[in-house]
């Protein structure tokens, strides 16, 4: 009876002509053979390669470093969260003595809907996961250093392949010059979301809710007021094993959107003290950009909300 | 103006199907929660026979969500995991039902998978995904488990291990759940993330 009542949801969207899902469909992009070809193909689907933005290295230089991973047509890999399936990619860097790690930093991720509610985050066809490094000031001239990096993810189409690999980079010590890849880690730089203090549309920003004493669920709301009214705008939640959120509802109107995050604490679990999520949205000229907001999951025990400005916010 | 009525009347006599039909779904509607009564379901295993949930009333039931493409389900049999509680526990009176609600797949994959593993257990035919929408199962493998009084107890993964990186050193929630439910203690972690594979489900099912 549910189904009939989806198939009856599906034929009235085919009738009005209005696309039943927003987002990207991965069954959606499959042939019909294919559909029968259990076995995995026969070549990987994804390629990783370890890249720089710089070709040669200063003593003392900042540079920045990525694994680049290239995507067969229809595939996918997941984000720091993978959402109700999959699994985050990793990329875990060893780099020799004296060089100081970053943070890695993941683009903007694309939201999958799949049959049966099934929400997931990740990316197609190329994405760029970097780092900051800093090499040390005793590094000497004419030497060359070997960075190494480790990258593992689960790609899936129809069915989910694991991949991982061992990637190395031999960089040497010199001048500072930019690599052929400089153009390329400045795109992707583009891509990856912002502080709060950085967005150029969001005027303010309000959270409200929480966990007060011995509750177990709580709606967060988020209210978003902006200079100009953005389009598209999505929500995408870090993860966290202790948490379940489910998902969220966004209204929009005018330059205001108001995001409800139903969040709940998994039995026997003890969540952090703070969460955070990204708000996606596009720009007049097509641009996705990407804020990252904060949460703190305790509501605060004298009003229960919290209110921050823009400017007050880290 | 003409147009515009006759799609509005198309969609006008949609809806009020749509509602028509979802009011007299009745029990269909009930989505699984943990704590409340699982949803009754009939599906047929690998030999074309009925399995109700029904028929184990009065035991405590383990639901597996499986899917033999999917590299997680594959990681847990090739270590047995399932296998190895499903014996465990069947002779203290647990009935173990994996289910495959993979849309491409049927009965003949499904006793593939039961012949390389030499299964104690069925595994139910869903392609249609009708009873994986109902329990709303997400990932292979998926847990759930249903006491002696029918309410289901427990929904999630297998383990608190996604990247099998843990050796031997997992929490099997299922393993901790059933022990407790034995020893007639509530379920202590009744719910928790599952990982694996998305549920390859039919886009939408017409079949039944």
């Amino acid at each position: 009876m549910r189904s009939s009542f989806a198939a009856f949801g599906m034929a009235l969207a085919f009738l009005v002509g209005v696309p039943n899902e927003r987002a990207i469909n991965i069954e959606g992009s499959m042939t019909t053979e294919e559909h029968h070809l259990s076995q995995a193909p026969k070549e990987h689907p994804v390629k990783a390669q370890l890249l720089a933005d710089a070709s040669q290295i200063h003593p003392g230089q900042t540079f920045t470093l990525g694994v680049l991973f290239d995507l067969q047509p229809g595939w996918h890999i997941y984000w720091q969260n993978p959402g109700d399936a999959g699994l985050a990619t990793t990329v875990t860097f060893a780099l020799p003595e004296g060089f100081q790690l970053g943070k890695l930093q993941w683009p903007l991720p694309k939201k999958f809907i799949e049959p049966g509610d099934i929400v997931t985050y990740g990316y197609t066809n190329r994405t760029l996961l970097m780092t900051t490094v800093r090499a040390p000031d005793n590094l000497r001239p004419g030497s060359t250093v070997e960075l190494r990096a480790r990258a593992a993810w689960l790609c899936c189409r129809k069915i989910c392949i694991p991949g991982q690999t061992a990637l190395r980079l031999e960089l040497p010590i010199g001048q500072s010059r930019p690599s052929p890849h400089t153009a390329l880690f400045a795109t992707w730089r583009s891509r990856l979301p912002r502080p709060i203090d950085e967005d150029e549309r969001l005027r303010r920003l309000h959270i409200e809710g929480g966990f007060s004493r011995g509750e177990t669920s709580t709606r967060i709301t988020l209210t978003l007021e902006w200079t100009s009214a953005p389009a598209d705008i999505e929500w995408f939640p870090a993860a966290d094993p202790a948490l379940s959120v489910t998902p969220a509802t966004i209204r929009s109107r005018d330059r205001r959107t108001e995001i409800t995050v139903p969040v709940s604490i998994l039995p026997g679990r003890t969540p952090r003290e703070s969460f955070w999520g990204l708000v996606v949205y596009r720009t007049p000229d097509g641009h996705r950009r990407g804020i990252i907001v904060p949460i703190h999951l305790r509501a605060e025990a004298v009003s229960g909300t919290r209110s921050s400005t823009k400017r007050r916010m880290p | 103006m003409k147009r515009t009525h006759l799609v509005g009347l198309t969609i006008w006599t949609l809806v009020t199907a749509m509602w028509a039909m979802n009011a007299l779904a009745g029990d269909g509607g009930e989505r699984a929660t943990v704590g409340a009564p699982a949803p009754t379901f009939t599906l047929e295993d690998q030999n074309g026979r009925p399995v109700s949930l029904s028929d184990f009333t009065g035991k405590i039931v383990v639901l597996e969500w499986v899917n033999p493409d999917c590299p997680f389900v594959q990681r847990h049999y090739r270590a047995g995991t399932m296998k190895r509680l499903a014996e465990k526990y069947q002779s203290k009176g647990v009935v173990w039902l994996a289910i495959n609600s993979t849309y491409y797949m049927g009965k003949e994959d499904n006793r593939r998978w039961i012949e390389k593993y030499k299964l104690p257990y069925p595994i139910l035919d869903d392609h249609t995904g009708r009873v994986g929408r109902l329990y709303g199962a997400k990932t292979t493998p998926h847990m759930f488990i249903i006491d002696t009084s029918g309410k289901l107890v427990y929904q999630g993964g297998i383990d608190d291990d996604p990247r099998g990186a843990k050796n031997g050193g997992a929490l099997n929630y299922v393993e901790r759940a059933l022990d407790e439910l034995l020893a007639g203690k509530p379920v202590s972690i009744s719910q928790s993330k599952p990982y694996g594979c998305s549920v390859k489900y039919a886009k939408t099912s017409t079949a039944y």
